[in-house]
């Protein structure tokens, strides 16, 4: 674990110099992206039996960017509520996440474990997408949206940012 | 026709011209607020536009996808209003921008707050969404151009306009009525008086034509008046001479009968010669020829026998008496003439039913040399004559001829050389009666002259002696003085009199006529009686009552007591 994130943050530097750089711009653009999403996500009532309970934003694979966000969500509300970033390890810990933000190689397994569930589940490179897959087009932030996969799950997700997605799984026609 | 003299003119068209001033001010008024609210509303469009934009480009800017933040603003092109509009990022760098063809760009920098500058409306709205800022929005509607404007009013500026021109030949059309009415009253006015001088200039030539007449009879008149101061003059001698009383009254009543013989022919010729307005009335034709018996059996030649015929039940005609007595006397002047030496003139009048309907003929037969066919052909035509010069004017018959087809009447002679000449007058019947004469004034009104106090004005002192006495002899208290300023201020001394008795010809500022318009205004409750032996003093009208000298004591007393007995003139 703490190799990994050596590894992790050393390939971070390894990658450093100017494109480096650029790297670590896009991780914020990333961060910032995930929590503004929230406001174009509807969850089904049960997600939050109170209307004071925080937004779950779990971060799997990604501490850079973990803190990076728990920095950038400190001041930020949606309605009543505040963010709460949480890193977590295990796949299997996902119950009460409403946004799951998963790289690496557990990806593939906690994607199987947010599936049909009301989670938001946000990939970035690699082949296994979730909801959102983060890309990078001509050195900027991009996605896609699966909006099939959102209505496994039961969530519903804001026109306005399907316009913006490069492309949009549609969900059934029904 | 000038149009702006007419606008002068006429209230019309002033009040076109107000009218039209108010509507072009209540059409500026209404464009001003026209104005202002367009202003309004376009500041209120291009605020509701950029908080459309703002929410539309609020994911964009969320997500930094300037490319959607662009395909938003180029979806404004549908609304022609937006002039420019701009996406600015958080930092105020421009991220999209959209500009109508020809339209200045929105600026590359974010601008600080909303302005309008040179009419343009500029709204700038931040991007917020969940309490954070985004970046703004920049949306500017440009002022319309001139010809913008012009089309937006031209609709509304032809219809004032329109408006306009109906006021405006409204009020021409007014004027040229007003013009016209003014010019219609001016010509009536023109016409009335033309119509005035016209019946002034017919009465002038009646009267000349009377006077001409008169000359006509002067000779016998003068003849007669002779031989009345001749009967008068030897029966003052003859009584000088013979004092017996039998003979004396027989004289005395000679004398009598002689001076009122001239007394009845002088007020005849007075009242012939009397100015009279020319006036169709109901006539009866026996009374009128009887009135004139005396002037034409004294005035006429003593070798003319004159016969006058009128029965009493002769129908009325409708004609003017004065015309009528004048045609009259110029046929007998005729006559006169016609007869050289001793004749007879024959005056009848007959109520006669013919073909032509109910008439009244007057026939003058003479028994004088009559005249030729030629003569009588033309006889009607004026300035004819057949007598000498200075003898006649030619239009006696004229006249005649004038009077009696104004009448509806006609007029036709038949003459015999050496036997006669017969003219006959046929005037249609009226069914008009004529005016009842005034009633003779009752017994009892004659009781109320004793003791009635008489104001006498009276300059001439011999006259002033007979009606003093009159008065007397009537029982009246009398009081004579001399001129009409004496008797203003023996009424204003207060002094009581039942009637004024006044000649209407005095020396002094004031003449009689003067002095009862004076008394009436005055002393409205006092009764006036004038007098006067001149014909001139014409136009004294019918406000007063007159008495024509000379006048007998019986016909004095009938008018003042008659005067006195009328209850308007005693009225309080």
């Amino acid at each position: 674990m703490r190799l990994a994130s050596i590894l992790l943050a050393m390939s971070a530097i390894v990658a450093l110099g100017s494109p480096a750089s650029a790297q670590t711009a896009q991780e914020e653009v990333k961060a910032t992206f995930i929590y503004r999403f929230v406001s174009y996500i509807g969850w089904p009532p049960a997600s939050f039996p109170d209307a004071g309970l925080p937004v779950q934003l779990c971060v799997i694979g990604a501490d850079p960017l973990a803190r990076t966000l728990e920095r950038a969500t400190m001041a930020q509300r949606v309605g009543a509520r505040h963010f709460e970033v949480r890193r977590i390890g295990d796949a299997d810990d996902i119950d009460a996440c409403h946004v799951l933000y998963v790289v690496g190689d557990r990806t593939a397994a906690a994607l199987r474990a947010a599936r049909r569930r009301a989670i938001l589940s946000i990939t970035s490179g690699g082949s296994e997408r979730g909801v959102i897959h983060f890309t990078i087009v001509d050195a900027r932030v991009r996605f896609y949206i699966d909006d099939a996969l959102a209505e496994e799950g039961g969530l519903t997700i804001d026109p306005r940012l399907l316009n913006l997605a490069l492309s949009v799984r549609r969900r059934s026609a029904s | 026709m000038n149009w702006r003299k007419l606008l002068r003119r006429g209230f019309g068209g002033f009040a076109a011209v107000i009218a039209t001033v108010l509507l072009l001010l209540l059409g500026l008024v209404i464009v001003l607020f026209s104005e202002a609210a367009y202003d309004q509303q376009q500041e209120r469009e291009a605020g509701v536009q950029a908080q459309i934009v703002s929410a539309s480009v609020a994911p964009a800017l969320a997500f930094l996808d300037d490319e959607s933040a662009q395909r938003y603003l180029e979806a404004l092109s549908a609304n022609p209003a937006v002039a420019a509009a701009a996406v600015y990022d958080v930092g105020g760098g421009r991220i999209a921008h959209y500009s109508r063809a020809g339209a200045e760009p929105a600026p590359i920098q974010a601008p600080a707050a909303n302005s309008a500058a040179s009419g343009a409306k500029i709204s700038v709205m931040p991007v917020v969404a969940n309490g954070e800022r985004l970046g703004q929005v920049y949306l500017r509607i440009d002022a319309l151009t001139a010809v913008q404007r012009f089309a937006r009013y031209a609709g509304f500026a032809v219809l004032l306009v329109l408006a306009s021109l109906v006021f405006i030949v409204f009020g021409i059309a007014q004027a040229a009525l007003k013009q016209a009415n003014e010019e219609l009253e001016e010509r009536a006015a023109q016409l009335q008086q033309e119509i005035h001088q016209r019946e002034r200039a017919e009465e002038e030539l009646l009267q000349s034509r009377k006077m001409e007449a008169i000359g006509q009879l002067v000779g016998g008149v003068a003849h007669d008046f002779n031989n009345l101061l001749t009967v008068v003059l030897s029966g003052l001698r003859l009584m000088e001479r013979n004092p017996d009383p039998a003979r004396q009254a027989i004289t005395t009543e000679a004398m009598r009968q002689a001076v009122e013989r001239g007394a009845g022919l002088t007020r005849q010729l007075l009242a012939f010669a009397r100015r009279q307005a020319l006036k169709p009335e109901v006539v009866d034709i026996g009374a009128r020829l009887a009135g004139m018996r005396e002037l034409l059996e004294r005035s006429l030649r003593a070798d003319i026998l004159v016969d006058i015929q009128a029965p009493s039940d002769l129908w009325p005609v409708k004609s003017d008496p004065t015309q009528l007595e004048l045609a009259i006397i110029n046929l007998a002047v005729n006559a006169r003439d016609a007869i050289p030496k001793g004749g007879v003139l024959t005056i009848s009048a007959e109520n006669m039913t013919g073909e032509s309907g109910e008439h009244v003929a007057i026939r003058i037969r003479d028994t004088g040399h009559g005249m030729s066919e030629e003569t009588r052909k033309r006889v009607f035509e004026p300035y004819f004559t057949t007598k000498a010069a200075g003898q006649g004017t030619g239009l006696g018959l004229a006249q005649v001829y004038g009077i009696v087809t104004q009448s509806g009447g006609t007029v036709s002679i038949e003459s015999t050389i050496d036997v006669g000449t017969t003219i006959l007058l046929c005037l249609p019947r009226s069914l008009e009666l004529p005016e009842a004469p005034t009633a003779a004034p009752a017994e009892s009104a004659q009781l109320a002259l004793g003791g009635a106090k008489l104001l006498v004005v009276e300059d001439d002192d011999s006259v002033a002696q007979v009606v003093m006495a009159m008065a007397a002899d009537l029982g009246c208290a009398p009081l004579r003085v001399a001129s009409a300023a004496a008797a203003l201020s023996v009424l204003s001394e207060g002094r009581q009199f039942d009637l004024v008795f006044s000649d209407i010809i005095m020396p002094g500022d004031m003449n009689g006529l003067e002095l009862a318009q004076v008394i009436a205004r005055r002393y409205p409750d006092l009764p006036i009686v004038l007098t006067t032996g001149f014909s001139g003093a014409a136009d004294i009208g019918n406000q007063f009552p007159v008495l024509r000298k000379p006048y007998e004591p019986e016909e004095f007393q009938r008018l003042i007591a008659t005067v006195l007995a009328t209850p308007a003139a005693k009225s309080a």
